[in-house]
């Protein structure tokens, strides 16, 4: 699949970091899409028309591939190019003191694997527990948010 | 500390995974209880701060498949084919 992107970008005068790029964002959007529960009918039609979507839409505003910013839909543009120097801290933060926690989010939350299967990975007795636990960490995160909001010293490592 | 149940309360609204009435009912609360719209702007930050991590764990993976293809010995005939594309 990549050859085929790589040929469209060098075709339209991209380089080889903008093919890799544009690449490897249209495999992120394509697994959000599918851990969302939409699946295409053909695959690669549907991961080139995302990489060819990326391509013109964040060519055309700035004159050079700009990749998708971490933190946002790729749909939303209004806020692509706000920046978020302090979700990267609490984030560093979160990343050293509570990978687990971490972890056991990002399988909910982001690749929405079902509460029992996670429960099984984490070594949770049954949903119930991990459920509470999840709630936990989400609280954690939470809090770490909040307490930014306040000082920022914190996470000044 | 907040009740788990409340959290669980503000994730269906978020992420509009209760039911619809409620989330209707729940949404007049946040309207008039500014508290509550803390608690909900707080928790909309947590769910981006955790997309993000996502998204860069991802892009870790994807990005160590690249560097894989374009440095083993086993890739060099892909990675000619692809530098190919980008001579003048």
């Amino acid at each position: 699949m990549f050859p085929a992107v790589a040929r469209f970008i060098s075709r339209r005068g991209g380089s080889l970091d903008e093919a890799k790029d544009v690449f490897q964002d249209a495999l992120v959007v394509y697994y959000e899409n599918t851990a969302a529960g939409n699946y295409p009918d053909n695959e690669k039609a549907y991961l080139m028309g995302i990489a060819r979507h990326l391509w013109i839409k964040r060519y055309r505003d700035n004159g050079r591939y700009v990749p998708i910013d971490e933190a946002f839909s790729v749909d939303d543009v209004s806020v692509l190019h706000e920046s978020r120097p302090d979700s990267n801290k609490i984030l560093h933060y979160l990343e050293s003191r509570s990978q687990k926690c971490m972890d056991l989010l990002k399988s909910f939350y982001y690749e929405k694997l079902p509460m029992a299967d996670i429960a099984r990975t984490f070594g949770f007795s049954g949903e119930r527990s991990a459920t509470v636990q999840k709630f936990k960490c989400l609280e954690k995160v939470r809090g770490i948010v909040k307490s930014k909001m306040l000082t920022y010293d914190d996470f000044v490592e | 500390m907040i009740l788990l149940n409340k959290l669980q309360q503000i994730e269906n609204f978020i992420l509009r995974t209760g039911h619809a009435g409620e989330n209707l009912v729940f949404e007049a609360r946040v309207l008039t209880d500014e508290e509550l719209a803390r608690d909900v702007a707080l928790q909309t930050e947590a769910y981006a701060i955790i997309k993000q991590y996502g998204r860069r764990k991802l892009k870790a993976e994807i990005a160590s498949v690249h560097l894989q293809l374009f440095t083993e010995d086993k890739h060099f005939t892909f990675r000619q084919m692809i530098l190919a594309l980008f001579k003048e």
